[in-house]
């Protein structure tokens, strides 16, 4: 159905366009990203009821805690990389943050074998899970603090507590992480050394090891017709190398 | 069917939570359906161990779901030996999460403290066995939670079926089509289908395991719901292997039974405004009569009842004490019971009729927001009507000028509001089209469905870019931010966009549920 309005007005547009040989160019308009012309409706904040203030903040407590969560896949080697500045005295405590991993929380029993192969080793020196690691990220909570002003001086006493805690469990955190760094390391340089090469699967190695020889042989037909197609991709190659 | 924004919508809340790696790999089952690892491997250009992350994290917070498809007769050998084993993406349960606060609301009324804080647990991490529901619960406090304790809160949300067992990491499903509905589900194939069946459905419904053991706390799986509470008077063979087998099951929250909730209470609502409070709690009470029965969320009808039972059930409500039977009898006529409906002397009520008005509502409040009064009037008679009618006899009927009326009716139609028909039609000598126009429902919800998709992604998107336009308010002491000045301006501006925002969300979430899951 939203094809059909939107293609109507779309469709004159162009056969103009074309027929016209591109004589003319659209203007270009600066990219808004949030359009200020819109009119909204007056709210008055005191409206919002105090039901809804308690689902945002359970809202945001969640969201707190996916964020610190080891369900939070990062994208680390790529920040290795691209740490290019020069580590500052200052930074030290920016940085203080670290993850569970994901072997400590999940129980393999209920996976799908496929998935779950190589972590059950992992899994055997399960450490000690962190329930509650968005504490450290505590500055991002908004409501919480909100509360704060409200209730005073309990949450105050939770709070004591709980910074507490995260003190040893950040030491703790931290030497587990020092033992932890050189098998993670190793893990994920077993695939990300390989320079991703689309035809350069790991799976199909060996296969493509044979496929030059059957080709200088004249022999191009493959038994397999996925081979069979690499075959042709990969002989430019070895062409270039023969030469 | 899924629509393109819904799509984008349950990405970006995959995106929020979980990370763009995860974020990725669940687009790309999107977009290409079930996949196998290999596949995703492929598609994602991500490591392998990092698919396997995602899948792992996907399928932990039940967004994913894995399934083996079965051997099909024109495989080879080969073929049958290999078990491949995809993963299909369950998009309801992605939108699922952004109402995650709403379903702690629920339990923190039906139940107490205790359930919300395992609910929390579960919602947290996805899935928990009860020996990790003990240590969550242990962390940070000097002596250990006793299991009995947690086992105890377990059963509570299991009796009001709010948890569940998680269904099987892989179940065979049968991927072809055509056999299927009349060979394999012979009970369900007497019935007739109103929407085909969808891969998603069949597999989720493959995985689910059945009503008894998936709610039954005890590991061994013959034993009846009922032993769950007193499982520890009953001699066993092997108690010790009975509990260490238990403290391995895995529970999640059931989803499900929180949609019903909340549809029964739009229901409700919705029955209160349109009739009387009386009429809100017969139906109430037949509602919570019947709700464990109930097959799916979207039931069109309520499971049929007697005039009796449904007299003692109202009888059992605060509201419901002071009625008599005229009264429930004339309630029921209320909602839509008509003497022929009711087949000896049961009564089932139409909720379908509930919620269509609901809905109707909702997109005539857009109508009127965007295109004024006349616009509104006009796309009234015809959503009421529900056929179709030529311009001029719109123009007559709501009292808008001719032109006036074209005008604003093609302007419906190009947003895709309104359906229209030329027909062509010969007075005397010369040919003349006449326009027909009418409100197709199906098609209309579907895109004012995608519309709020779209609405609630911009609304998450410039909540997210609030934030981070903020951000440098986070690293600046919390007693700066008490002081009068500059910087508690910009905070308590923060402050006020989120809570606005995040309330907007939540209603148009409800929106959302309106069109989509009720």
């Amino acid at each position: 159905m939203s094809g059909r309005g939107r293609g109507r007005g779309g469709r004159g547009g162009w056969g103009w366009g074309r027929g016209g040989g591109f004589n003319t160019f659209a203007s270009q308009v600066p990219f808004d990203l949030f359009p200020e012309a819109v009119t909204l409706p007056d709210v008055n904040l005191d409206d919002i009821h105090d039901d809804t203030k308690k689902l945002l903040r359970w809202d945001s407590h969640l969201q707190n805690y996916w964020e610190a969560s080891p369900y939070f896949l990062e994208d680390k080697t790529s920040k290795k990389r691209q740490s290019m500045h020069i580590a500052k005295f200052s930074d030290r405590k920016k940085n203080d943050f670290t993850r569970d991993s994901l072997s400590q929380v999940l129980m393999f029993n209920d996976f799908p074998q496929e998935l779950v192969q190589g972590a059950s080793k992992r899994a055997s020196r399960r450490k000690k899970f962190r329930w509650n690691p968005e504490s450290e990220m505590k500055k991002l909570d908004f409501f919480e603090q909100q509360e704060k002003t409200n209730q005073g001086k309990e949450e105050n006493d939770e709070n004591e507590k709980k910074d507490g805690e995260d003190g040893d469990e950040d030491e703790n955190a931290q030497e587990e992480d020092e033992e932890d760094i050189s098998d993670d390391d190793y893990n994920q340089n077993i695939d990300f050394d390989d320079d991703e090469d689309d035809y350069n699967d790991v799976d199909d190695g060996d296969g493509i090891m044979n496929l030059p020889i059957r080709y200088q042989y004249g022999e191009c037909s493959s038994a397999h017709p996925v081979t069979a197609i690499q075959a042709w991709t990969v002989a430019p190659l070895i062409l270039q190398f023969g030469s | 069917m899924v629509t393109e924004h819904g799509i984008k919508f349950g990405v970006h809340l995959i995106t929020k939570h979980f990370g763009k790696i995860v974020a990725k790999v669940c687009e790309k089952l999107f977009s290409h359906g079930p996949l196998t690892l290999d596949q995703l491997v492929r598609y994602t250009d991500f490591t392998k161990d990092q698919v396997r992350n995602s899948l792992l994290v996907l399928v932990q917070h039940n967004c994913a779901q894995a399934f083996v498809s079965a051997p099909q007769d024109d495989d080879d050998d080969a073929d049958r030996l290999r078990v491949r084993t995809q993963y299909l993406v369950l998009f309801d349960n992605i939108i699922h999460r952004l109402r995650f606060p709403k379903f702690l609301d629920i339990v923190s009324r039906k139940l107490d403290e205790e359930c919300v804080k395992l609910l929390v647990g579960l919602l947290r991490d996805g899935r928990l066995t009860l020996k990790q529901m003990v240590d969550r619960e242990s962390q940070g406090k000097e002596n250990a939670v006793p299991t009995k304790v947690v086992r105890e809160t377990l059963c509570k949300l299991l009796t009001a079926r709010f948890v569940e067992r998680c269904p099987a990491p892989e179940p065979v499903v049968s991927t072809s089509f055509k056999e299927t509905t009349t060979k394999k589900r012979g009970a369900k194939s007497a019935k007739i289908f109103e929407a085909p069946e969808t891969l998603e459905q069949r597999v989720v419904d493959a995985a689910v395991p059945g009503d008894v053991i998936r709610f039954s706390l005890t590991a061994n799986m013959g034993s009846n719901v009922d032993r769950e509470t007193n499982s520890d008077d009953v001699p066993m063979i092997s108690v010790e292997e009975d509990v260490a087998k238990e403290e391995q099951i895995l529970w999640r929250a059931n989803f499900e039974e929180f949609i019903r909730h909340l549809r029964h209470k739009v229901l409700i609502e919705n029955v209160r405004t349109q009739h009387d409070d009386g009429t809100a709690t017969v139906l109430s009470a037949v509602l919570e009569a019947t709700g464990s029965v109930e097959k799916k969320v979207k039931m069109d009808n309520s499971v049929p009842l007697s005039l009796d039972t449904i007299i003692t059930e109202v009888m059992k409500t605060d509201t419901g004490r002071t009625m008599t039977i005229d009264r429930i009898r004339a309630s029921l006529v209320q909602l839509g019971c008509s003497p022929s409906m009711i087949l000896e002397e049961s009564y089932s009520i139409d909720l379908k009729k509930i919620i269509e008005p609901a809905r109707n509502e909702e997109v005539e409040s857009i109508v009127l927001k965007r295109y004024g009064r006349d616009a509104y009037r006009m796309f009234r008679l015809l959503a009421k009507d529900c056929c179709f009618h030529d311009t001029d006899q719109i123009a007559a009927s709501t009292l808008v000028e001719k032109k006036e009326a074209s005008k604003l009716l093609y302007k419906l139609w190009k947003d895709n509001y309104l359906y229209m028909e030329k027909v062509g039609a010969t007075a005397g000598a010369k040919q003349i089209t006449i326009l027909m126009w009418k409100v197709n429902k199906p098609l209309l919800w579907e895109y004012v469905l995608d519309e709020m998709y779209h609405a609630a992604l911009n609304l998450s998107l410039r909540m997210a870019f609030e934030q981070e336009k903020d951000e440098e308010l986070l690293k600046v002491p919390k007693d700066k931010l008490r002081e009068p000045g500059p910087l508690q301006k910009k905070y308590k501006r923060l402050l006020n966009v989120r809570l606005l925002m995040g309330s907007s969300l939540l209603k148009l979430d409800d929106a959302l549920m309106l069109f989509h899951d009720f």
